[in-house]
């Protein structure tokens, strides 16, 4: 099922393909830059301000004004830093963004390849962004670099192993590992009924794998100095941040299809690929918001913190998920659905329970107030 | 900055406190001494450079401390806080740390909260550090003072005593010179590093001429408002 | 630095430099950290870069002048600067402040204190992380307060409006009903910020239990202000060492339990929302008319020969200056005892033995102020 509805008459799969490879690009790379722009827009009424208004209407140029500064700023060079490293630390987190856009259904005519495995490839494409993480933090010859690469490979990797399980548990409950039949599989209710407890952890998961607040440690720490990529500027620069966007429009994707229902809950197929595209957009759009909204909220987490909450927290409920999900696969039980959805949303609460606990440290004695008209007693 | 209007000017250019009288016991409605009271002015100046020194009255704290450090040398006088009075004892550089310990150990003193340790330069007096002591129990407050000569500037050093006095040693010791011995860290703290054998705050560093001349500006009512 | 050998490789601690431009030293300040993989082994804070020889030049101005610097002393805290200085003045002199003056000076310091703790609020919002938002939070009720203030004296930061007597000009007419609207304004400004940070369950995370100081250590370390109330000590110089007008008003002091990072951002907090009562109850006691000054207030300012030791509660600490005279119109020597810097001493028993992430919190929350530092 190749890119079939704007064909423009033209037969050969693999010329459709780079036809397509070449629309989907471009619009991402719109996308993307449109992105930065509504990013600054929404977090900026949060905080009470406007954002940019002065570029163009709305500051809709905003975008393009910065490529531009961007485009012909002076590519510094640190002179130790390492060469194959360094310069490849671009690339090794750019192409992996974009390689997973490949996979992605964005309706039900209109995808670039339709692979049989596509969530595996999904996931495993995105998990090597670390690499990337990894040379640029290495090769910059830089302390704050190496510790900022240093904690970004650790919370990627991480990171990563709640997410597929998460993803486990949704293939064991669909029987299937391709993101197209995922979606058709919830015609009648999305999966985030069935699967509330891996949609948190999807959620939590991919906020860490996006590296944004409240995990933006990376990045942001290092005492706030820029982390891993205080080395690069101008274009290298501008490449990391557009990464972390396709990230993010990959990522919102994911859970709009896998969790959401994607384009065909509830109106199914039928429907034209304008309301498709529309209700793709729009459930992407609902996980964009949460991602910018939890940004300017949160403040961030500790590296120890983090790294506790992943493998104490997060991997032991997603394993529970997989776990409930394999007893109602063999033993069938009758009203499986009902059980499954009572099992797991059950798990859903105990997580955010469990968190809401651990993260209050012991019961605190409030403030005493002594009024100043009385003369203290005792002073310590 | 001219004063608002409807303010008279004084006769004589200045007021306050008499030189005679002693600073006003408490801090509530002090009246400036009518003229009458004060004696004859030599043609130069007649101010004393030194405020009278009135004895702590009976059973104030520099009686407890005399008697926790026996043959402790001191000069024990009064001056003035916000709230009213307050001690101050004058002693020896030896005698300092048994003093000071003894402030800190002893429970009807409990003096544990150094606020203050400054450096005076009184010229041909010699240089002198001031410590502003307090305790939070017994709301006692104390100043002790000591006084070293220039060619010997070195006093003990209260930085095991109270931690607080680390960072103000340092200082102190780069803004006059007096170097504090016993001190773990005596490395120039507000200076820079390499400046470690000129001392800022003596009075024989003049101050840069800028200042003098706004000084002088003053002194003879030409600029106003130099602030 | 450790060196360790293990399977013939080196194991170093490794030194990091906070350096003196940095977002979050909060000024011109810089600190050498030596981390052994996430925790702090060592700190050396360096200082000095704000040096600009204030108590030498305060030697130089007379005591209208020295209102001037006081205020640069303390530039968030301006109010509290030029109180402390003028009240050492005037006891020295023997000055009265007519009633009128005592409550401006009272009304305008407190909702100094205000517009400092906001901007602790929104400083320390940004140590931990958040992107931006305590930020804006907190400079929009600052603007409030810095109308009112830009009214009042004719600047936003530097105020030099106190006198040694009294003020320097008689307030806006409206001056009242401003600071009314002021509190209005803040009081939602200061919920905002409550919801925002207090119960936010990463905050807390990050701020509890970080950087926790006992009460002896904190009196032993010349602590003062918030830093001590939060480590239990029940002192305030408001209440305990009274000065101007303090003990007609009622109000509570928040001491904290923990020391830690979070109960001085409690007791800050709190604080805010006693400033809020004292403004109001000075301003129904404001008397609507009288002097600024005292009548008998002498051209030249001449003190006579003596000293004194002079405190206020700032919103950092315990600013003190200790003023010696011997007569004429400057003073023999002015030490500022400055609250940040007795507090910044205490940085490296706080901080050894903490993570990386928790030094800039540490820092942060000791809320200080280069220029008052190295003066």
């Amino acid at each position: 099922m190749l890119l079939a509805a704007p064909s423009f008459g033209i037969s050969q799969p693999a010329v459709r393909a780079l036809l397509a490879l070449i629309v989907i690009t471009m619009v991402m790379t719109v996308a993307v830059a449109y992105a930065t722009w509504y990013e600054r827009k929404i977090i900026a009424r949060i905080q009470q301000r406007l954002g940019p208004t002065r570029t163009g209407p709305f500051g809709l140029v905003q975008p393009i004004a910065d490529m531009l500064k961007l485009l012909v700023k002076e590519d510094l060079r640190p002179a130790d830093a390492d060469p194959v490293a360094w310069e490849l630390a671009v690339f090794g987190i750019f192409v992996p963004a974009f390689l997973a856009v490949v996979a992605v259904p964005f309706t039900a005519d209109w995808l670039v390849s339709s692979l049989p495995l596509s969530l595996l490839y999904l996931l495993a494409v995105s998990g090597l962004s670390f690499i990337g993480f990894l040379m640029a933090g290495w090769g910059s010859n830089s302390k704050y670099a190496l510790l900022g690469g240093m904690r970004a490979a650790a919370q990627l990797i991480s990171y990563e192993i709640p997410l597929i399980l998460a993803m486990i548990g949704v293939v064991m409950v669909t029987r299937s590992a391709d993101v197209y039949s995922i979606i058709l599989f919830q015609d009648r209710v999305p999966l985030i009924v069935w699967q509330p407890l891996g949609f948190l952890i999807f959620l939590t998961a991919s906020i860490a794998e996006l590296e944004r607040q409240p995990f933006d440690i990376p990045t942001g720490e290092s005492e706030v100095a820029g982390g891993v990529f205080i080395e690069f500027s101008g274009i290298r620069w501008s490449m990391f941040q557009l990464t972390s966007y396709v990230n993010m429009y990959v990522f919102s994707l994911l859970g709009a299809f896998v969790f959401l229902g994607g384009w065909e809950w509830p109106f199914g197929r039928d429907v034209g690929w304008g309301y498709q595209l529309l209700l793709t957009s729009a459930k992407m759009s609902l996980f964009i918001v949460f991602y910018l909204w939890a940004r300017a909220t949160f403040p961030r987490l500790r590296v120890d913190q983090l790294m506790s909450y992943a493998w104490k927290v997060l991997i032991p409920f997603a394993l529970v998920q997989i776990f409930l999900n394999g007893l109602f696969i063999v033993y069938d039980p009758p009203y499986v659905d009902a059980f499954l959805l009572v099992s797991s949303g059950l798990g859903a609460a105990a997580l955010v329970t469990l968190v809401y606990q651990s993260v209050r440290v012991k019961p605190r004695l409030p403030l005493q107030m002594f009024s100043n008209t009385v003369e203290a007693r005792s002073v310590v | 900055m001219t004063l608002p209007d409807g303010q008279e000017e004084e006769a004589q250019g200045d007021a306050g406190a008499a030189p005679e009288t002693p600073p006003p016991a408490e801090a509530a409605a002090p009246t400036p001494k009518p003229a009458a009271e004060r004696p004859a002015r030599p043609a130069k100046e007649a101010e004393p450079k030194e405020a009278p020194r009135i004895p702590p009255p009976a059973g104030s704290i520099n009686e407890i401390l005399a008697a926790a450090v026996p043959g402790v040398a001191m000069l024990a006088y009064m001056v003035p806080t916000l709230q009213g009075e307050a001690v101050a004892v004058e002693v020896g550089r030896d005698d300092l740390v048994p003093v000071m310990t003894a402030a800190r150990d002893d429970k009807r003193l409990d003096l544990k909260y150094l606020r203050c340790l400054s450096g005076v330069d009184w010229q041909d007096e010699g240089l002198e550090v001031v410590y502003h002591l307090s305790s939070f129990t017994t709301r006692h407050q104390l100043t002790v003072k000591t006084r070293v000569t220039y060619d010997d500037p070195v006093v003990p050093s209260l930085a095991s005593l109270f931690p607080a006095a680390n960072w103000h040693e340092r200082e102190t010791r780069d803004m006059f010179g007096i170097v504090f011995d016993g001190h773990p860290n005596l490395v120039p703290l507000l200076l820079p590093d390499d400046m470690t054998d000129h001392f800022p705050l003596r009075k024989d560093n003049p101050l840069q001429e800028i200042e003098e001349w706004q000084g002088e500006n003053l002194r003879e009512g030409a600029g106003e408002g130099e602030e | 630095m450790v060196a360790e050998h293990e399977q013939g490789l080196d194991i170093v601690d490794m030194p990091i430099n906070m350096g003196p431009q940095h977002p979050s030293t909060h000024g011109v300040f810089r600190m050498v950290l030596v981390i052994s993989g996430e925790k702090v082994v060592d700190v050396t804070p360096h200082i000095g870069y704000m040096h600009r020889g204030g108590e030498k030049l305060m030697e130089a101005m007379d005591y209208r002048q020295g209102i001037g610097y006081a205020d640069r002393t303390e530039y968030l805290a301006q109010f509290s600067a030029e109180l402390g200085y003028c009240l050492a003045v005037e006891k020295l002199m023997g000055i009265e402040v007519p009633e009128r003056a005592e409550y401006i000076r009272i009304i305008l310091t407190e909702l100094n204190r205000l517009s400092s703790h906001f901007m602790f609020m929104g400083a320390f919002g940004i140590d931990s992380g958040l992107f931006g938002t305590s930020f804006t939070y907190a400079f929009r009720e600052r603007e409030y307060i810095q109308d009112v203030f830009e009214e009042v004296s004719g600047d936003r930061l530097m105020y030099a409006y106190f006198r040694v007597g009294g003020l320097a000009w008689e307030v806006t007419d409206n001056f009242t009903q401003r600071v009314h609207e002021v509190l209005k304004k803040t009081q939602k400004g200061i919920k905002d910020l409550d919801d925002l940070l207090t119960k936010n369950e990463i905050f807390m995370a990050r701020c509890q239990n970080i950087g926790a100081f006992t009460a002896d250590r904190a009196i032993a370390y010349g602590l003062s202000g918030p830093l001590l109330r939060a480590s239990g000590v029940n002192w305030d110089l408001r209440r305990d060492e009274p000065y101007s007008i303090y003990p007609r008003f009622t109000f509570q002091i928040p001491v904290g339990n923990y020391g830690d990072v979070y109960d001085r951002y409690l007791v800050r907090l709190e604080e805010m929302r006693q400033s809020v009562s004292i403004i109001e109850q000075a301003l129904e006691k404001l008397p609507p008319e009288g002097p600024i000054v005292p009548e008998k207030m002498p051209r030249r300012l001449r003190t006579p020969p003596g000293e004194v030791y002079a405190k206020v509660e700032s919103p950092r600490g315990e600013w003190g200056v200790y003023l010696v005279s011997k007569g004429g119109d400057k003073p023999y020597r002015l030490k500022m005892r400055s609250p940040s810097f007795c507090n910044l001493s205490a940085l490296r028993e706080m901080t050894v033995g903490q993570f990386l992430a928790d030094a800039v919190m540490i820092l942060g929350s000791m809320d200080i102020v280069l220029c008052d530092v190295d003066r």
